[in-house]
Parts: C-alpha cells; structure tokens; sequence
C-alpha cells in the first residue's frame, strides 16, 4: 500500500503527530508504526485500537480490508 | 497467548519463554517480537540442515560412527520445537497435516537424501577400509562386507518406519483438523 494512499498516515499528519509520537502513544517504535502505514505489518487488534483512539477514527477505517497486507 | 485444554499454560512453554527471553525489553513491541521469533524458526531451520550436512560431511572424512551421534542432535530442536507446541496446547500432526504436498515432498526427499548419503559414506569406509576423503582420521568402522550390508538394511528400515509413521501421523492430523471443522462450539 503506498504511504500516500494511507489512511494512517493521512490522519496522523493531519493530526501534527511524528511517526515517533503515534508510536509512543501507542507502546510502540517509529519503525513499527512506519511498517504499518507502508502496508509491511498488521497490527494486533489493540494496537490497531490505541492508534485509531489517538487519531480520533475508527480501525475499520485506518485498516481497509481491501488493503489488507499479504 | 494460546492455553491448552486446561485453560493454563504447562510448565515447558513458561520455562522456555523464560529461557529465551520473551518478555525481556530486547524483543521489541509486537512487530519486532515478531520479526526475532521468525529469525529464530530460520535459524532452527538452517541450524537442522546444517547438523544433517556436518554429520554426513564427518562420515565422509571417515570419522565413523561417531558422525551418527552428530546426526541424532539435529533432531534435538524438532523435539523442541514438538514439546513447546504441546505443552501451549498446539496438536503439531494438525499442522503437519496441512503442509502443502510439494513442501512435504521436498522434506523427505531432503532427508531420504541425507540418510543415503550418511548410509553411503559408511558404507564405502567399511567395504574399502578407507573413507570416501581421506583427512587422516581413525574412525570407529570395522570392516566388512556383512556390517556395510547391515548398515544399508537398517538404514532401509529405518528410512521406511521413518516414512511410514510421519505418514501415519500427518493422517492422524487430517483426521483431527476434520473434527475440529465439524465441531460448532468449543
């Protein structure tokens, strides 16, 4: 998934958040948050919860099942 | 996290887990974890494939019987690898079951490969008194027609209760994937 057509990385700059930031708030490294929003790495469900509460949206719409990484 | 049937984790999954580390910071947030523990099953991957060639290279270099000792440790991390499975209530037949057929093929040929090779450079060293390489090593091979002869039935035997029971137990496996299907409700 191409980092311009992110949902994640929409919000999260829109947001004014660093990778690093999201990735704090979340309990995780700005590597990891930089592989999800490239489409390299499907969080676990509470992950994919505590980044969707900090962007204020919802994981059915940061994580688009027809993105969904092979 | 996965339990077994008891709903509590066995005592070997706990040990290992603290054996390895698995909640010591070094392994990350969840993707790194992930990332170290594919590492390691590449690792044990290559590491078995490695003891087999090492094993079979020794045998070649005439160091004898004693090569066999090195083979029976590459099968130390599969019984591993089997007993953390159990012990976190995975059935590893059920998994086994599922392995594509040209990936299942490709294993025992690997390792039918091995055997003849191991059974071979015994063979010779015993039949010609000298190993296939000659690197000045005194082995522990008797010569003989009758203990070459010996050595390749056994290893036929073995070779073939070898097939026979990963056979039975991938059936096994199928068996219980199907109930597991058929079953609704925990």
């Amino acid at each position: 998934m191409p980092d311009d057509q992110s949902p994640i990385r929409a919000l999260r700059r829109s947001a004014g958040l660093t990778q690093g930031q999201l990735g704090g708030y979340a309990g995780v490294t700005r590597q990891t948050i930089a592989a999800i929003e490239k489409g390299d790495y499907a969080p676990s469900v509470y992950l994919a919860l505590r980044i969707a509460r900090r962007l204020d949206s919802t994981v059915e719409h940061l994580f688009p099942l027809d993105k969904e990484p092979s | 996290m996965t339990t077994n049937s008891s709903g509590e984790r066995r005592s070997f999954a706990t040990v290992a887990d603290r054996l390895v580390g698995l909640k010591d910071p070094s392994m990350g947030d969840e993707r790194e974890r992930d990332i170290i523990l594919r590492a390691g099953t590449t690792a044990m991957t290559v590491s078995i494939f490695t003891i087999q060639t090492l094993g079979v290279l020794l045998a070649v270099i005439g160091v004898g019987l004693w090569s066999g000792v090195v083979l029976a440790a590459a099968v130390i991390p599969g019984v591993a690898y089997t007993w953390y499975c159990q012990s976190s209530g995975l059935d590893t037949t059920q998994s086994y079951a599922k392995i594509a057929a040209r990936r299942r093929n490709w294993s025992v040929m690997a390792g039918l490969a091995m055997a003849a090779a191991w059974i071979g450079a015994l063979s010779f060293h015993m039949l010609t008194g000298s190993p296939l390489v000659q690197a000045g090593i005194q082995g522990t091979v008797g010569t003989g027609n009758s203990t070459a002869i010996g050595l390749v039935v056994g290893g036929l035997i073995g070779g073939t209760i070898g097939v026979f029971t990963l056979s039975r137990s991938s059936r096994a496996g199928a068996k219980r994937n199907a109930a597991d299907d058929e079953d609704d409700e925990d």
